[in-house]
């Protein structure tokens, strides 16, 4: 700043500033936002999925049960997508979720207000094995921070759905563990029943603005990281074992698909 | 614009904000504010019950009574939505709520008026920490010992007879802030002038047994907790670690099935669990057992 700037900066009457204070204090309490936070922008949205590190792709990975799984076919519903300002700090998340349950708490949620930076308000069935994420252009958003992701699964996608079966979710691939080799297939269905569907608080800290995109990349072995491929029932006549709903395999993938380990996201400016 | 012009705009402007600052002083009259502490009817009676015709108890067919309910509290602070804090010194107590709901402060003088920020923590008690009575030299040193903020022990028995003791906690110190009243989902409390104001911090003890954290239709459950019993009959947090949620089990090793014979999943949403066992998700649930006069829910923070 130049002497001149300055001088005439502090030449300002006390009594100026003081409203000036005033002025700025009241503008804060009736929710206006500083700086350039809030500014309308549009963002990009790139959703895809990445592999495991040392993995030749992100179908490929191994489970802490022991077994190695190459997927042939990996689909699943995702959207909408939003992005919040606030980390949804680990425990005020859970509580977040928790407030739907615990008897006659009368589904109040204190979350209500959490500032949206943006959203994409589709549903998209992605294949999570094809090297090209799903680009989503020019999304309407407010500039500032983004400190989480919340993604929705189980929604109806407008294109796609064919690809899934009917379900929300779908594999085909190959589980080898010592001399154990399990050929299986099968669709995951998850009900949309209070907050089930949704996985929120994925980890996302980056400030949004104009051209910034935001990836979203699903992390495949999460899916099977629990599954005892040993559980499924016998194999169909095409030699292939089904991810029956009321199966070990179905419960680690129920659990797995919707955890925070299933997903990464990340700004780039 | 002269600066004359300026300052005019800048006091006209600013009216609305001194008003409103001056209608929320409250007048200066006083009121004093009771604080108790209560686990319910679940901490006296164990479970099931019957309140108001619903009974709340596990779908297993368990049913348990706690030997010992014991929370550490303490920071227990209002604020208003200005940022004026009340005036008080809170000092962390050890209380007992197994058989009473007993009072950890009342506090005079306070200005009349709503504090729409409450908070509470749920603290490991130190040495420090005055207890309120009842709660035996032997249980602080065994919560100090597990650093736990919330101790419960007793013995739970199966439909068929079967009975197991547990010794259960909460191994985390959480804040429990901008509480709601459970009285008028109110934020805070209302200080009144020249009267006592009470508020109870209740403790949620059916979260500990809570299998979802994710749907309304959140049921309570044993079996799961029961089939990690040692040789002895007893269960603790540590032992729950050895059920994968993935794959629960019985206490004979089979997979555990619900009413409906459907494999049992415990379900924790996105909800970030250190590991994907039933002891990562008892934790979890206890961050949440903190509450403000009934069923006022609060946010959460790990102090």
């Amino acid at each position: 700043m130049d002497g001149d700037f300055m001088g005439r900066r502090w030449a300002m009457s006390m009594e100026f500033r003081i409203q000036f204070i005033a002025l700025a204090a009241w503008m804060c309490l009736s929710g206006c936002e500083s700086g350039t936070e809030g500014r309308a922008i549009h963002f990009d949205l790139a959703i895809g999925s990445v592999a495991e590190e040392g993995a030749p792709g992100p179908g490929v990975f191994e489970t802490a049960t022991g077994w190695r799984v190459v997927l042939d076919e990996a689909r699943i519903a995702l959207g909408p997508v939003y992005l919040y300002a606030d980390s949804l700090s680990l425990v005020r998340g859970l509580e977040r979720i928790l407030v739907p349950v615990a008897r006659a708490h009368g589904g109040t949620d204190p979350y209500a207000a959490r500032v949206v930076r943006g959203e994409m308000l589709e549903v998209v069935v992605l294949d999570a094995l094809s090297p090209e994420r799903v680009i989503f252009r020019a999304l309407p958003g407010r500039a500032g921070r983004v400190e989480s992701v919340r993604v929705d699964l189980a929604g109806l996608a407008s294109d796609g759905a064919a690809a899934l079966r009917g379900h929300d979710a779908w594999v085909r691939g190959i589980a080898t563990r010592g001399d154990e080799t399990v050929s299986f297939e099968g669709g995951l269905d998850i009900p949309e029943d209070g907050l089930t569907a949704n996985v929120e608080g994925i980890p996302c800290d980056g400030f949004v603005d104009d051209g910034t995109t935001i990836t979203i990349d699903v992390r495949l072995h999460a899916w099977f990281d629990a599954a005892d491929f040993t559980r499924l029932p016998p194999a169909n006549t095409e030699g292939v074992r089904v991810i029956s709903p009321d199966s070990q395999v179905r419960n680690a993938w129920y659990l797995g698909a919707r955890s925070l380990g299933a997903f990464a996201a990340a700004l780039m400016p | 614009m002269n600066n004359a012009k300026i300052r005019f705009l800048m006091g006209i402007l600013t009216v609305p904000f001194w008003a409103s600052s001056c209608l929320e002083s409250g007048g200066g009259e006083v009121g004093s504010l009771r604080v108790t502490l209560s686990g319910e009817q679940g901490a006296k009676v164990g479970y099931p019950f019957t309140v108001d015709g619903e009974t709340i108890g596990f779908v297993d067919g368990w049913s348990l009574r706690f030997d010992e309910v014991v929370v550490g509290v303490g920071d227990f602070r209002l604020r208003g939505a200005d940022g004026e804090e009340a005036p008080l010194v809170a000092d962390d107590v050890v209380a007992s709520l197994r058989t009473d709901d007993p009072v950890a402060w009342e506090f005079e003088g306070l200005p009349a008026r709503r504090w729409d920020r409450l908070s509470y923590a749920l603290r490991v008690p130190s040495d420090g920490t005055r207890n309120l009575g009842g709660v035996p030299e032997a249980t602080l040193a065994r919560m100090r010992a597990l650093g736990a903020a919330l101790y419960v022990t007793g013995t739970a028995t199966s439909a068929a007879g079967r009975a197991v003791t547990f010794e259960l906690h909460l191994p985390d110190a959480v804040v429990a802030d901008r509480c709601e009243s459970g009285r008028d989902a109110r934020p805070g409390v209302v200080v009144t002038p020249s009267a006592r104001t009470d508020v109870e911090l209740t403790v949620h003890l059916d979260h500990l047994f809570f299998d979802s954290l994710v749907v309304e239709t959140a049921e309570m459950r044993f079996e799961a907790l029961a089939a990690v019993a040692d040789d002895g009959g007893r269960i603790t947090l540590d032992a729950l670690a050895a059920q994968p949620l993935a794959d629960l089990r019985d206490a004979t090793g089979a997979p555990l099935r619900d009413e409906a014979g459907a494999l049992l999943v415990y379900d924790p949403g996105s909800a970030p669990l250190a590991a994907p066992t039933l002891r990562e998700f008892v934790r979890a649930s206890l961050w949440t057992v903190g509450h403000l006069d009934g069923e006022g829910h609060c946010e959460y923070a790990r102090e």
